[in-house]
C-alpha cells in the first residue's frame, strides 16, 4: 500500500532542536517583515493622499489625472503587497504553530505558505521582466522608426 | 553536533519535502534572477556611465559629473552587495534544503535552514531600515 502524504518513516528527515530553532527565528523575522511591509502599507496610503507639492498642484484635468494615477498605483501596489505578506504571515504563523505545538499539519502547512509565498514573488518577478523586456523593445524600435 | 533523532519529533514527511522542494525550486529560481538583475545593472551603468553622470548633475544642481558619478556608483556598489548577500544566502538556503531531503542528510538539510533564517534575517533588518527611511521622508 502506498504511503499517503502525511505518513512518516524512521528514515524521514526530523524538525530536530536544531531545526526547530532556526524555523522559530526564520518565522520571526518573517513576521517582522510582514509589519513592516503593512506598516510601509498605510505609509504609502497617507502619501498618496496627501496633498500634491506646488508645482503638481493647479487647476485642469492634468492634476487629477496626476493624483488618480498616484493613488491607483498605490492601490495596485498594496493588493499585490497584502497579498504576498499575507502568505509569508501564514508561513509565520503556521510554523510556530506547529513547532510550539508538535503539529505536523501545522508545520506541513506552514511550508506550503512558504512554498506559495515564493511562487507568487517568482511570478511576479517574470511578469516585471517581461514588462521591461517589452518596454526595451518598444523604447528601441520607436528610435529606430524616428 | 546534531541531536538524535527522536519518535516524538517532528518529522519532514513526504507533503512537507514536496512544499519545501518547491519553495527551494523557486527560491532558486529568484536568487539567480537577482544575480542576473545585478550583472546587468552594473553593465549598464558601465555602458552609459557619461550620460548617467551628465543626468545627475542636473538634476541636483552644484554636483560636478565626476562627483555626481562617484556618488551613484558608491549607492550602486552597496546596493548590489546588499542585494548579491541576500540572494546568496536564498540560493544556499535552496541548495542545501534540496540537498538535505534528496539525501536524507540532517546537518545539511539543517544548513540549509540556518541560510534561509540569515536570508529572513537579513531582509527584516532591510525592511525596517526600509520602514525608517520611509517615516524619515514622509514629511519631505
Amino acid at each position: 500500500m502506498e504511503p499517503t502524504a502525511n505518513e512518516s518513516s524512521i528514515f524521514d528527515l526530523s524538525i530536530n532542536e536544531t531545526a526547530k530553532d532556526h524555523l522559530r527565528k526564520t518565522a520571526n523575522w518573517a513576521m517582522i517583515i510582514v509589519i513592516c511591509a503593512v506598516v510601509g502599507y498605510v505609509f504609502t496610503i497617507v502619501k498618496a493622499l496627501q496633498p500634491r507639492s506646488v508645482f503638481q498642484e493647479g487647476e485642469g484635468f492634468g492634476s487629477s489625472i496626476t493624483e488618480a494615477g498616484n493613488i491607483t498605483g498605490a492601490i495596485i501596489e498594496i493588493v499585490i503587497g497584502l497579498v504576498i505578506n499575507y502568505f509569508l504571515f501564514q508561513f509565520a504563523n503556521l510554523t510556530r504553530k506547529g513547532i510550539n505545538g508538535m503539529s505536523q499539519p501545522d508545520l506541513n502547512a506552514g511550508f506550503n505558505n512558504l512554498k506559495v509565498y515564493f511562487i507568487i514573488v517568482g511570478v511576479l518577478v517574470i511578469l516585471f521582466l517581461v514588462i521591461v523586456v517589452l518596454a526595451v523593445i518598444g523604447f528601441s524600435a520607436s528610435g529606430t522608426r524616428y | 553536533m546534531e541531536e538524535n533523532q527522536s519518535f516524538l519529533d517532528l518529522q519532514v514527511d513526504q507533503a512537507s519535502s514536496k512544499n519545501l522542494l518547491e519553495a527551494a525550486r523557486w527560491a532558486r529560481f529568484l536568487s539567480i534572477i537577482g544575480f542576473v538583475c545585478m550583472g546587468l545593472l552594473l553593465i549598464f551603468f558601465i555602458a552609459f556611465q557619461n550620460q548617467i553622470a551628465n543626468a545627475f548633475a542636473q538634476f541636483i544642481p552644484g554636483v560636478s559629473n565626476s562627483a555626481g558619478f562617484g556618488i551613484l556608483l558608491a549607492a550602486l556598489v552597496i546596493t548590489a552587495a546588499l542585494v548579491v548577500l541576500l540572494m546568496f544566502f536564498l540560493i544556499r538556503a535552496a541548495t542545501l534544503i534540496r540537498r538535505g531531503i534528496e539525501t536524507k542528510n540532517q546537518e545539511v538539510f539543517n544548513n540549509g535552514l540556518a541560510s534561509l533564517k540569515a536570508y529572513f534575517t537579513m531582509y527584516g533588518i532591510l525592511s525596517i531600515l526600509g520602514l525608517i527611511t520611509t517615516l524619515l521622508n514622509l514629511n519631505r
